[in-house]
């Protein structure tokens, strides 16, 4: 006998935990070029 | 301006109405006016957001000081990427779940209706002032450089914004937004191209940012701990933080944006989206004002950028003066000319090398001077005038575009000028009318009228304060000046509004006497500050932050010698919303 497909589970939001990282380190990667940009050039 | 340009203005001008007009969706309902139906995809409203916070003076203006002092500016955004972080985790999915239309109507939920009108009329006053300026820097320039009659600059700013904000409401924003944005970054594109390649074919640009690099130009981060000093690495991180804090999370003029997103994933995203790309688009806008710097090192221009003072000087009982130091600077101009070839045709040599620091001591010398013969032209004006913080620097990329830019590109970029000035007013008067309606028309005059009433009446909100927006550009564009003493204004209140909305989200203890009291207390602290002689050079990125400590802490002390919060935290209305 076929089974009834399962309820659709309730929407789950997206984990953003990773993003946030990689906005931190872009954000460090920013400053760090930004300062050898004075540095290199200065 | 030649015909062609005229056309691009023109055709632009038309453009925008028109897509403004017909990208609106479902405006007779107050959901579809005010938010959107909560419909728009994630990558619209980030560039929205985007747009609300660009505006035509950070296009001049921002290119204007990289020219006339380098990239410090660029600390100022130091503490948005980390801001957006916060909000994405606590104020985005509590305005969105919590279904208002403004920010202030938490603040009643969690507080009291004085609290709310309190917050609403000091985001109406400040707003509706600010719309103002940032119709008038724009029109102010863009007359002067061009010959253009003050008034119809303005009007020509103003009245397309009021119409398609008035009939399209936040969808006719939003989308108009995303256009602009696009017009702007590619007349940026277009102006760095033209800089690179207005270059002498000896000097290239590696060459050319060694040069400017040695003037100071591209040193962007200071990491000295000084309070009085406006941009460090510090102001930008911790005064920065608590203003993107506050401007992005308390303000309806950006708090509406990310309520029109699909879910609270997008509105998210939306914020994001700024937290990767701010301080890189700021950092690319500043870099071409350092490439115009290096591009008038080669290419003669005024000794002065304001071709209207400079005609009131020589039009004075000083013009002999003027006239003499036009002679000097013609001279210094061609030994600086002469020094900053020497200097990037040295950088094939050791940097250590005595030839190449002979080279660079004679550039830095000949730019000293031609700082100096310039200063003493500002102070020529500055006497005639009478008018003690006269500054040119605003003048500096419109000169280059009129002067250097190639015919279409001209009006391309006055076209990416108005468009900056029109995306950054029409989401304030979207904010401003949205806030005039729930905040009180609603909430005080008629709270339970239908849909129609409050969107006929957020209508002639809109044009209200419209037209109050372009009757203060008038006025500002009298007193000159004045634009950086209401740009101040503006920024005295950032930090006592995030503090209220800390005690309302993320204490349990506050109630509305304490928050009402913390939001005065706050307020008066920092104009203290800004105007008290012991206290006024403190840097006004500090400001964000004392405004913010203050309102807490007065607003907890008063809370608790009034009783606390009587509803006991329990209350869904007063609590992050878990994710």
């Amino acid at each position: 006998m076929p089974q009834a497909p399962a309820p659709p589970a309730p929407a789950q939001e997206q984990d953003l935990t990773r993003t946030y990282v990689l906005v931190v380190v872009v954000e460090a990667i920013v400053l760090a070029g930004l300062y050898w940009l004075g540095r290199y050039f200065g | 301006m030649r015909w062609l340009d005229w056309a691009v203005v023109v055709v632009y001008l038309t453009w925008i109405v028109w897509s403004g007009l017909r990208s609106s969706r479902r405006t007779n309902e107050m959901d579809g006016y005010f938010r959107a139906n909560r419909s728009l995809p994630w990558w619209a409203v980030g560039l929205s957001v985007m747009a609300t916070q660009l505006s035509a003076i950070t296009l001049v203006g921002t290119t204007g000081q990289a020219y006339a002092n380098g990239m410090r500016f660029v600390q100022f955004y130091f503490g948005l990427p980390l801001a957006m972080i916060i909000l994405s985790l606590t104020v985005v999915p509590f305005f969105y779940r919590s279904g208002v239309y403004t920010a202030y109507e938490y603040l009643e939920r969690r507080f009291d209706v004085k609290t709310r009108s309190l917050a609403a009329v000091i985001f109406l006053a400040q707003r509706g002032l600010s719309c103002g300026v940032i119709i008038a820097a724009p029109a102010i320039i863009l007359s002067i450089v061009l010959g253009w009659n003050i008034v119809l600059t303005i009007l020509a700013i103003g009245v397309p914004t009021i119409a398609y904000t008035m009939v399209g409401g936040v969808q006719a924003v939003t989308w108009t937004d995303v256009k602009q944005m696009a017009v702007v970054l590619f007349a940026m594109s277009a102006a760095i191209a033209v800089l690179i390649f207005g270059l002498p074919h000896d000097v290239s640009v590696g060459s050319a940012l060694h040069v400017a690099g040695a003037v100071g130009r591209l040193t962007a981060i200071d990491t000295s701990f000084n309070l009085k000093t406006n941009y460090t690495i510090w102001s930008g991180l911790i005064g920065g933080l608590f203003l993107s804090l506050s401007y992005f999370g308390c303000d309806q003029s950006q708090v509406q944006r990310y309520l029109t997103a699909k879910s609270v994933g997008s509105a998210r995203h939306s914020l994001l989206m700024s937290a990767f790309v701010k301080i890189p688009l700021q950092a690319g806008i500043l870099i071409a004002g350092v490439l115009t710097f290096a591009f008038f090192l080669f290419n003669k221009n005024p000794m002065l950028f304001n071709p209207v003072h400079e005609r009131t000087v020589l039009a004075s009982a000083r013009a002999a003066d003027y006239r003499a130091l036009e002679a000097q600077y013609d001279q210094k101009f061609t030994a600086r000319e002469a020094a900053a070839r020497a200097l990037a045709n040295a950088q094939g040599l050791d940097h250590a090398s005595p030839e190449y620091g002979q080279a660079r001591d004679g550039f830095v010398k000949a730019q000293a001077d031609v700082s100096a013969v310039r200063a003493a032209a500002v102070g020529i004006v500055k006497d005639v005038t009478h008018d003690s913080t006269y500054t040119d620097v605003n003048y500096v990329f419109p000169t280059f575009i009129l002067s250097y830019m190639p015919i279409g590109l001209v009006g391309l970029m006055i076209a990416a000028i108005i468009s900056a000035a029109m995306s950054a007013s029409s989401g304030e008067l979207n904010a401003l009318a949205t806030a005039t309606v729930m905040d009180f028309y609603r909430r005080h005059i008629n709270p339970k009228g239908p849909d129609s009433a409050y969107l006929r009446f957020s209508k002639f909100a809109t044009a209200g304060w419209g037209i109050f927006a372009c009757c203060v550009a008038f006025y500002a564009a009298n007193l000159g000046s004045l634009i950086e003493v209401v740009n101040k204004f503006g920024s005295l209140f950032y930090g006592s509004m995030l503090g209220v909305f800390i005690l309302a989200i993320g204490t349990k203890s506050a109630n509305g006497h304490g928050a009402f009291a913390g939001l005065l207390v706050g307020l008066a602290t920092v104009f203290a500050f800004t105007f008290l002689p012991a206290t006024q050079d403190v840097g006004y990125l500090w400001h964000n932050l004392i405004g913010a400590v203050v309102c807490v802490v007065v607003g907890l002390i008063v809370s608790a010698l009034t009783g606390g919060n009587p509803s006991n935290q329990s209350s869904e209305t007063h609590r992050f919303t878990r994710t």
